[in-house]
C-alpha cells in the first residue's frame, strides 16, 4: 500500500518533468518535439528500474524518501534541459547512470550495511585523495583563467569540460570517517577512562586530521565555503558517533583557525572580495552579481520555465543552477526546492534516528548531513550568506558528479532504513 | 545516542529556514532593486522590439519613439528622428549610457503579464508607456552640435533663472561619449570667477584694487606662480583686478587669495557647489576646488592658475547663471515632466529654488567685469554684434601639458537668458599655442548671437 503511494509520488514527479520539458520547448522554440518523450521514458525509466528493485528486494526501505528526491531531480534535469538542450541529454544519462550506482548499493548491501565498516580507512583516504590531490598542482602553478574554484578543466582541444571530483570524494570520506569513530567508539574498553579529557581524544585527533588534510585545498581553490562545509561534516560526523560536546568545541576552533590561515591565500581573498563586492568589475570568478540578478529578477512568481535569461548567469547549469530556477520559478519555486531539500533532511534524519545499530545511525545521519550541508552551503552562497562556493548541488546541478554525489547517499540511505526497519 | 542526532537535524532545518528568508529578501523584498540594477542586463534585453514611451522636447521636436515593425507584427523598433546632436543626450536603448538607460523603467510599457502588473492594471492604472518631456531647446541643441564643427569639445547652456537646461551637446556624437554634463575638466582662469566674486562680496578688492605686477611669484614655502605667456600684466609697477581679470593673469589672483585668506575662497567655491554633490539623470561628477589637506598657498595657486579646479560644462554655465541672475545659484534641470500615452502631462518635478549665494551688488560688478572681457579682455572673439555680451575665458592644463579652453557667460547683459559654457579639448586646429579665447570663444559668439537674433525675432 505504501508502496502504491510512493510509485504515485514519483509518477508525478516523472510528469513534472516532462512537462516542463514540454513548457521549455514551447517557450524557447514556439514547438513541442521528442525531447519530453525521451525524457520520460528513460526518467521515468531510470525510476521504474529503481522502485521495482526497492519492491522486489529492499521492501521495508522508507517510501518517503524517493519522492522528494524524484522531485528534486526532475526540478534540476528541466532546467539544465532549459538551459542548454545538449548539457541536458548528458545530464540525462549521468542521471542514469547514478541511479544504476543507487541501485547497485540496495542489491550489494541489502545483506548488511556493516559490511562498509570494514573497509572504513581506505574509504577514507581514497575519499580524501579524490578531494584534495588534482588541486594540488594549483599550489605550485599559475591559475588559468578556467582554473578557479572546485572546478578541473579536462580534455583538449575542442573537447574541453570541466569535472568535479569534490563531492564524490565527500561521500566516500564521509562513510570512512563515519566507520573509523564508529569502529573506535565499539572498541573503547568498557570502562571509560576517568579523566574526561582522556575520552574522545583519539576522535579529536582525527578531526584535526582532516583539518591538516583538506587546507591544501582550501588554499589551492580560494573556496572557504566549501572547506568549512567540509569541516562541518567531519566535526558533526565525530559528534553524532561520540555525543561529545567538546568535539564541536574543539571543531569550532579548528575552522576558525582554518579560516584565519586561508585568508593567506590570494584565491580565497578574491573570493571574499566578490563576496563583499559582488558587481565589482573584473570579477573573475563571475556569478555571484549575476546570479543575485537572476534571483532579484524571479520575483515572487518567476519569468516562466524556457521565459528568463539564465544565459547571462555564468556556469547557469552547475553552481548558479538554483539562481536559474529562482529566476525562471520565482520565489515560489526557490522555496519549493528548499522545502524539498528539507524534506529529504527530515526523512533521512528519521531513518537514522530510527535504526538501531550505531554505523547505521551514524551513517544514516552523516550522509543526510552531507545533503543538507552541501545544499546549505551552495544555496546560502548564492544568497550571499557566505563567500560563494564553486560546489555542485546534489541532485540539482549538471553533471555526473552532482548526481553520483546524492544518489550514492540516497542509496545507502534507503538500503539502511531497509535494514534498521525504518520507523518512517 | 539520538541526541546529537536531534540537534544536527535542529541545526539544518534552521539553515532551511534562514534559506527561506534569504530567498523572500532577495525575490521579495529587494526584488526591486536587483530589476533596476544597472548591472542586470534583462531589462535592455527585453526592450528589444518592445513598445517604450517617446521622448521629446517641451516644445514638441520628438527625440526618440517606437513605431510598428513592418515585418515582424505586434514588434516595435526605436527611432531617433532628431539625429545625433542629441544622441550623447539620449543614447540608445542598448548603450549604457543617456535617459534612454538612465530611464529604463520608466520609459517601458508595462504590459508584460506579471502579476503585479496584471494588479495594477486590475485597479485601474494606464500601463501603456509614459513619455518623457526635456527641456533642451531643439534648435539651440542643434546648433550647438554644429558650431562644434566635429571638433572634441561640448556645450552647455541653461537658463539663468531657473536653471532648465537649454543646450547639452558633445562633439563628435557617439553615444557613449556625453562629456558636457559627465566629464571634470581642468578649468584654468575660468576659475577666476569665483576668486573675483569672493573678492567682490567680502570686499577684500574691488575691481580697482592695485596688485604687485609680477611675472613669476615664488609663494614662500609653496609653487612657483608665472603668468600666461611669461609676461607681465599690464605696462605699470602695479595691475588692477579688474586688468588682471581681463587678460586671465595669475600672479595677481594668488596675491589676491593670499591677502583674502584661502578659507574664504574655499567657502565661496562651496556656495558655488565645488565639492557639492548635485542630482542630474545624467552621470554628472562633483565639481572639486582644492584637494584634502591643501595648504593654503596651494589654494592661492589655484585661484591664479586655476590648478585644483576641475569641473564640468554643465556646472560651469550654472555658475554663470548665478552672475547672470543677480546672485542665485541656480540647479541645472533637465527633466522637464512626465505624459501618459495621451501626451497629457502626468507630473512636474519640483525645481528647487535659487539658493543667494552672493549680494546683488556683488553680481552686477562681477557681470560688469565679465562685460569687459568680451569688449575689450581675452574674449573679444565672443562678441555678437549689437547685444552685450557677458564671458570669462579660461586654458585649463592637465597632467600630460594639453589645453582645455572655456568660455564661460552669459547673454544679453541687460536681462540675461542664457548661460553657457563652451569647453573645446586639446588636439583640435589650435594645436596647443590654443587658448579660451581663440577656440572657445568664437563657438560661443556663434551660439549666443543665433539665440539672441531669434529672441529678438521672435519678440
Amino acid at each position: 500500500m505504501r508502496r502504491g503511494a510512493e510509485a504515485a509520488l514519483l509518477a508525478g514527479a516523472v510528469f513534472i518533468a516532462g512537462l516542463g520539458a514540454v513548457l521549455v520547448d514551447f517557450g524557447k522554440t514556439g514547438q513541442i518535439g521528442w525531447t519530453p518523450v525521451v525524457l520520460l521514458l528513460v526518467y521515468g525509466g531510470g525510476l521504474t528500474g529503481l522502485w521495482l528493485v526497492v519492491r522486489r528486494w529492499t521492501p521495508r526501505t522508507s517510501p518517503l524518501l524517493l519522492p522528494p528526491t524524484a522531485l528534486l531531480v526532475a526540478l534540476g534535469l528541466v532546467e539544465v534541459y532549459r538551459i542548454d538542450s545538449g548539457q541536458g541529454a548528458v545530464h540525462l544519462w549521468w542521471l542514469v547512470a547514478a541511479m544504476m550506482a543507487a541501485i547497485g548499493i540496495l542489491l550489494v548491501y541489502r545483506f548488511g550495511v556493516g559490511r562498509l565498516m570494514s573497509p572504513c580507512y581506505p574509504l577514507a583516504v581514497g575519499g580524501w585523495c579524490l578531494m584534495v590531490f588534482p588541486f594540488l598542482p594549483r599550489l605550485f602553478w599559475d591559475l588559468s583563467h578556467e582554473e578557479i574554484g572546485l572546478w578541473l578543466p579536462t580534455g583538449g582541444g575542442e573537447v574541453r569540460f570541466l569535472i568535479q571530483p569534490f563531492g564524490l570524494g565527500l561521500v566516500f570520506l564521509t562513510v570512512g570517517l563515519a566507520g573509523i569513530h564508529c569502529r573506535w567508539v565499539l572498541d573503547a574498553p568498557a570502562p571509560v577512562p576517568a579523566r574526561p579529557w582522556l575520552r574522545a581524544r583519539r576522535h579529536l585527533f582525527l578531526v584535526a586530521a582532516v583539518w591538516a588534510g583538506t587546507l591544501p585545498l582550501l588554499w589551492a581553490t580560494g573556496d572557504l565555503t566549501a572547506w568549512v562545509t567540509v569541516m562541518a561534516l567531519s566535526v558533526s560526523v565525530a559528534f553524532l558517533a561520540t555525543g561529545e560536546n567538546r568535539v564541536v568545541g574543539t571543531g569550532l576552533a579548528l575552522v576558525g583557525g582554518g579560516v584565519l590561515l586561508g585568508l593567506t591565500s590570494f584565491r580565497a581573498r578574491e573570493m571574499i572580495g566578490v563576496w563583499l563586492d559582488p558587481f565589482s568589475a573584473g570579477d573573475r570568478t563571475g556569478g555571484l552579481g549575476e546570479s543575485l540578478l537572476a534571483m532579484g529578477s524571479g520575483n515572487l512568481s518567476g519569468a516562466g520555465l524556457g521565459m528568463g535569461d539564465p544565459g547571462l548567469i555564468p556556469r547557469a547549469t552547475s553552481e548558479g543552477i538554483l539562481a536559474a530556477l529562482a529566476e525562471e520559478l520565482g520565489l515560489a519555486g526557490t522555496v519549493a526546492v528548499i522545502a524539498l531539500y528539507a524534506l529529504v533532511v527530515a526523512v533521512g534524519m528519521g531513518i537514522a534516528l530510527g535504526s538501531r545499530d550505531l554505523f547505521c545511525k551514524v551513517t544514516a545521519a552523516s550522509l543526510t548531513a552531507l545533503l543538507g550541508l552541501m545544499f546549505l552551503a551552495g544555496a546560502g552562497g548564492l544568497q550571499r550568506l557566505f563567500p560563494p562556493t564553486g560546489m555542485g548541488l546534489p541532485f540539482l546541478a549538471q553533471g555526473g558528479v552532482p548526481q553520483l554525489t546524492g544518489w550514492l547517499a540516497i542509496g545507502l540511505l534507503l538500503v539502511i532504513s531497509d535494514q534498521e526497519r525504518g520507523l518512517l | 545516542m539520538n541526541r546529537p542526532i536531534r540537534r544536527l537535524a535542529f541545526l539544518l532545518m534552521v539553515g532551511m529556514v534562514v534559506l527561506v528568508v534569504g530567498a523572500t529578501w532577495h525575490q521579495a523584498v529587494a526584488s526591486d532593486r536587483y530589476r533596476s540594477h544597472p548591472n542586470n542586463r534583462r531589462i535592455a534585453l527585453h526592450q528589444a522590439g518592445k513598445q517604450r514611451g517617446m521622448i521629446s522636447t517641451v516644445s514638441g521636436t520628438v527625440l526618440a519613439l517606437s513605431k510598428q515593425d513592418p515585418n515582424i507584427p505586434r514588434s516595435y523598433v526605436r527611432e531617433y528622428p532628431a539625429g545625433e546632436a542629441f544622441a550623447s543626450v539620449i543614447g540608445t536603448e542598448q548603450s549604457p549610457e543617456g535617459l534612454e538607460h538612465v530611464y529604463l523603467q520608466e520609459l517601458r510599457s508595462r504590459r508584460d503579464l506579471s502579476v503585479s502588473d496584471l494588479m495594477a492594471a486590475f485597479f485601474g492604472e494606464d500601463l501603456r508607456p509614459r513619455g518623457l518631456q526635456i527641456t533642451l531647446d531643439a534648435r539651440l541643441q542643434q546648433r550647438a552640435y554644429d558650431s562644434l564643427a566635429l571638433r572634441r569639445g561640448a556645450v552647455a547652456a541653461i537658463d539663468p533663472y531657473d536653471g532648465r537646461v537649454l543646450a547639452l551637446a558633445s562633439s563628435p556624437s557617439p553615444a557613449s561619449t556625453e562629456r558636457a554634463a559627465s566629464y571634470l575638466y581642468p578649468l584654468g582662469s575660468a576659475f577666476q570667477i569665483v576668486t573675483a566674486a569672493a573678492a567682490l562680496d567680502t570686499g577684500a578688492a574691488d575691481a580697482s584694487s592695485l596688485f604687485e605686477d609680477r611675472v613669476v611669484w615664488q609663494i614662500p614655502g609653496s609653487f612657483t606662480i608665472v603668468n600666461p605667456g611669461n609676461a607681465p600684466c599690464g605696462d605699470m609697477p602695479e595691475v588692477s583686478l579688474l586688468n588682471s581679470f581681463l587678460r586671465s593673469c595669475h600672479v595677481p589672483f594668488a596675491e589676491l587669495v593670499m591677502e583674502m585668506g584661502a578659507e574664504v575662497l574655499q567657502s565661496y567655491a562651496t556656495s558655488f557647489r565645488f565639492g557639492v554633490e548635485t542630482e542630474f539623470p545624467l552621470f554628472s561628477p562633483t565639481p572639486l576646488f582644492g584637494a584634502e589637506g591643501a595648504p593654503d598657498e596651494a589654494l592661492a595657486a589655484a585661484a591664479g592658475t586655476g590648478r585644483l579646479a576641475f569641473s564640468s560644462p554643465l556646472h560651469m554655465a550654472a555658475v554663470a547663471a548665478a552672475i547672470a541672475n543677480g546672485g542665485e545659484m541656480v540647479i541645472p534641470y533637465l527633466t522637464a515632466g512626465w505624459t501618459n500615452a495621451d501626451g497629457e502631462a502626468l507630473e512636474l518635478p519640483g525645481i528647487p529654488p535659487g539658493v543667494r549665494i552672493i549680494s546683488a551688488e556683488t553680481a552686477s560688478e562681477l557681470a560688469e567685469m565679465m562685460e569687459r572681457v568680451v569688449t575689450e579682455g581675452h574674449g573679444r572673439e565672443a562678441t555678437v554684434a549689437g547685444h552685450r555680451v557677458a564671458g570669462k575665458t579660461g586654458t585649463g592644463q592637465d597632467a600630460q601639458g594639453r589645453h582645455y579652453t572655456w568660455f564661460v557667460g552669459f547673454a544679453p547683459v541687460e536681462d540675461p537668458t542664457i548661460a553657457l559654457a563652451v569647453m573645446i579639448e586639446p588636439g583640435g586646429e589650435f594645436g596647443e599655442s590654443v587658448t579660451g579665447g581663440t577656440a572657445a570663444a568664437p563657438v560661443a559668439s556663434e551660439l549666443l548671437s543665433y539665440w539672441l537674433q531669434r529672441s529678438r525675432a521672435d519678440g
